[in-house]
């Protein structure tokens, strides 16, 4: 009788695990959706092109990002016009440093224009 | 027989199923083949169902009193109490090993019912390792331990449960502490997964925490409730007794509590990458290695490894995972290497670093401890075992240490701060902890090590409070709300923090049941005749009653206890029954203690002797602030589950 309830037992679980080879039943192929950890590296990497090096706080010397206008560890005012002046004069993307041409719709840079 | 006949059979299919799991989804995803993933999907749910089966047989064959199995025969009786068959299933070797392939089976079955969602890359490989781990198990329980093997003969009557195992608290902790090490299995394999495929960012941390925070939690709480079971039923008066038993299931909390403490750093500043893998296997690795030396007797002689080549498998697998990650953590150096760099000496990263390299170490001199015997029998032939003091000296300051970071760490900036800012963040501090010490001494306290930790204590809480009222003050002022609705609302926005901050407040409640029982346990030893008074430790003792018998040739237990009435101050608190009791299937008496605790300290009654004209001899303890070690343990699981409660959904 132990033998008989085994094999039963070894068929029924065989064919649960081997139904998904069956033809016609494989899964459609996954679309690789964006992960947790793609977001948050994108996050990372939008934060790091915002805290440009050489942002300091003039009082403290405390790091500080673009668009700040409080230092956060000793409160004192940050200067503001060497932050928001980098945009594209035609259609307002920001720009980096030294960009001679918008990365977005190609007017030229004048660096007079900018400043 | 039948049924064990079916139970040795689910374990061997489990065996086939989880090995065909490990196969096809590894295979699965590395030649994309999702159908073989699936089909390793479903293995997983049938290794979790044919081991329940394995399990409900055992129990089965245990409750049917089948003694033709050798596992019944050896732990269960006729005469043992239905509730301790139960724990009788984790008794022995057999049948713990089969407690912690059913426990990963179904943690892994419920991992693999949930849809995919950051997982999706890593799922087919944390698969893979899992099942490995399950067909380990399997194939143990099928070559070495077979729960269900069978008795050339039947005998008539069981060995029984060994009388110590015969308590409510052994019921439940052997299970908290396999639910705690099957769910280590689960960080442990996506550590494996997020090498294999490079994704080695904070992605493999932040989706396991909740497995991450409940197996470090349940360990916790399976070693308290170990502790207390210890208090009760060996009746020496302590709870922890740094045996062999008790390490090996502390060591593997230590290295995950660094382990859970890490995890915070590269999740903020994305640094320890390497570590946290490093960590998250190490801890496996030990847990693995606790099972065995619970329960193989390695550490009381290297021969057990002649007795049985189990060591040799247990050694070999704990080995076998160690090398496949160290080899992966090698080939994937430049995905290991995060962005954040190690800032200043006084930063919060840094810290962090130490507290790391603290718990590290702690649980390396624990290992050290543990296996000393076993080395000095392998180098000169003699087991010589290290006293409770020697652990003392060196867990005592370095837990100090740790819990004075608790108070120190949350006040440190990330990346740096400066010597005056940390002062002058500290001074209440400090403040704090001085006037307890000079309050204690005022008050007679002359342990100067007693004195510090309470200080530590004291300023560690102070740091908590003085967070928490900053946090909830910020709440009061910008948003107006009272001071009830500000702490509900600070608390549940940021339950990471604040469950955290319960948590180390519950270490607190702990450190301090350990010093008070450690620092001022007082011992009498009274013997007294029927009707005779006594006054030990503030309390009056009068010996009221006993029971004496003498166990007969087919007795199961005969109880023997005697009955004492307990005054303080001429009012009467209560009436203790502590019970000497003589069991077949042991040599000598077995004691059961009597205890009355209230929150300032426990009255502990041991009956050490009892005449049959009612001579008695008690050992009569009187421990200090015990009970707030099991207040801590109930508030450790609070602050978990605060850390851990999933947030309220967000619309989208």
């Amino acid at each position: 009788v132990g033998i008989a309830i085994f094999f039963l037992l070894a068929l029924i679980v065989a064919g649960f695990i081997l139904y998904p080879l069956l033809p016609g039943r494989a899964p459609a192929p996954e679309v690789l959706a964006v992960t947790d950890g793609a977001i948050e590296q994108a996050v990372r990497d939008m934060r790091r092109s915002r805290s440009r090096p050489g942002l300091n706080c003039p009082a403290c010397g405390k790091g500080y990002q673009v668009g700040d206008h409080f230092c956060v560890r000793c409160g004192s005012a940050l200067p503001q016009a060497a932050s928001p002046g980098l945009v594209c004069p035609s259609c307002s993307t920001t720009l980096e440093e030294g960009d001679r041409f918008c990365a977005k719709c190609g007017h030229q840079v004048d660096s007079a224009e900018v400043a | 027989l039948v049924l064990s006949d079916i139970g040795y059979g689910a374990l061997l299919l489990t065996l086939v199923a989880a090995l065909w799991a490990a196969v096809g989804s590894g295979v699965g995803a590395w030649r994309r083949r999702p159908e073989l993933v699936a089909s390793a999907r479903n293995a997983l749910l049938v290794t979790a169902g044919l081991s329940t089966l394995s399990a409900i047989l055992l129990l089965v064959l245990l409750y049917s009193h089948d003694f033709e199995v050798s596992y019944v025969y050896e732990h269960v009786s006729t005469y043992l109490k239905p509730a301790y068959v139960l724990a009788a299933f984790w008794a022995g070797l057999e049948g713990s090993q089969l407690l912690w392939l059913w426990m990963l089976a179904i943690f892994t079955g419920l991992l693999v019912l949930r849809r995919p969602t950051w997982d999706r890359e890593l799922r087919p490989y944390a698969m893979a390792a899992l099942a490995l781990t399950q067909a380990f198990f399997a194939l143990l329980l099928i070559v070495f331990t077979n729960p269900f093997e069978l008795l050339p003969t039947i005998p008539a009557e069981g060995v029984s449960l060994n009388p110590l195992l015969q308590n409510f608290w052994m019921i439940i902790h052997p299970p908290i502490i396999f639910v705690a090490y099957a769910l280590w299995t689960i960080p442990f394999a996506y550590a494996f997964a997020a090498l294999v495929t490079g994704r080695l960012d904070a992605g493999w941390l932040h989706g396991t925490r909740r497995w991450t925070l409940a197996a470090w939690a349940t360990l916790g709480i399976g070693i308290l409730v170990g502790a207390w079971w210890a208090y009760l039923e060996l009746g020496w008066g302590g709870y922890w007794g740094w045996d062999p038993v008790e390490n090996s299931s502390l060591i593997p909390w230590l290295v995950g509590t660094a382990f859970v403490h890490s995890t915070i750093i590269q999740q903020r500043r994305d640094m320890f990458r390497a570590w946290n893998v490093l960590l998250a296997t190490l801890t496996f690795v030990l847990t693995v290695f606790a099972t065995f030396v619970t329960r193989s007797g390695l550490i009381q002689s290297v021969h057990a490894f002649a007795q049985s080549p189990i060591g040799w498998y247990y050694l070999g697998y704990m080995l076998l995972s160690l090398v496949v990650v160290i080899g992966l953590t090698l080939a994937r150096q430049r995905e290991l290497s995060g962005e954040g760099q190690l800032g200043d000496l006084l930063s919060r990263e840094f810290v962090f670093l130490v507290t790391n390299l603290l718990f590290l170490g702690s649980a390396a001199a624990v290992l050290l401890g543990t296996l000393w015997p076993t080395f000095t029998e392998a180098v000169r032939g003699v087991a010589t075992s290290l006293g409770p003091e020697n652990y003392d000296r060196f867990m005592g300051p370095l837990g100090l240490l740790l819990i004075l970071l608790i108070g120190i760490c949350p006040l440190i900036d990330w990346r740096e701060i400066s010597g005056r800012q940390l002062l002058g963040k500290l001074w209440v501090q400090v403040v704090v902890a001085f006037l307890t010490a000079v309050l204690l001494v005022v008050f007679g306290v002359r342990e100067a090590w007693a004195v510090v930790s309470f200080a530590v204590t004291a300023f560690v809480a102070a740091t908590i409070v003085l967070q928490m009222a900053l946090g909830i003050r910020a709440r009061m002022r910008t948003a107006k709300e009272n001071v009830v609705v500000a702490t509900g609302r600070a608390v549940s926005m940021n339950r990471r923090r604040y469950g955290g901050q319960l948590i180390h407040f519950s270490i607190l409640l702990i450190v301090i049941g350990i010093t008070g029982s450690k620092a001022y346990q007082n011992e009498w030893q009274v013997p007294l005749a029927v009707a005779e008074s006594i006054e030990v430790g503030g309390y009056t003792l009068t010996y009221q009653d006993y029971t004496y018998q003498e166990l007969e040739d087919d007795g199961a237990k005969v109880r023997n206890q005697a009955v004492l009435d307990v005054y303080r101050g001429g009012r009467k608190l209560v009436t203790v029954r502590p019970e000497r009791n003589l069991h077949s299937n042991v040599q000598g008496a077995v004691t059961e203690v009597a205890l009355h605790s209230n929150l300032k300290e426990d009255l502990y009654v041991i009956l050490a002797g009892l005449d049959p004209d009612g001579l008695a001899a008690f050992q009569v303890i009187v421990n200090p602030l015990v009970i707030w070690l099991w207040i801590g343990g109930a508030v450790l699981i609070a602050g978990t589950l605060i850390a851990a409660w999933p947030p309220r959904r967000r619309r989208r």
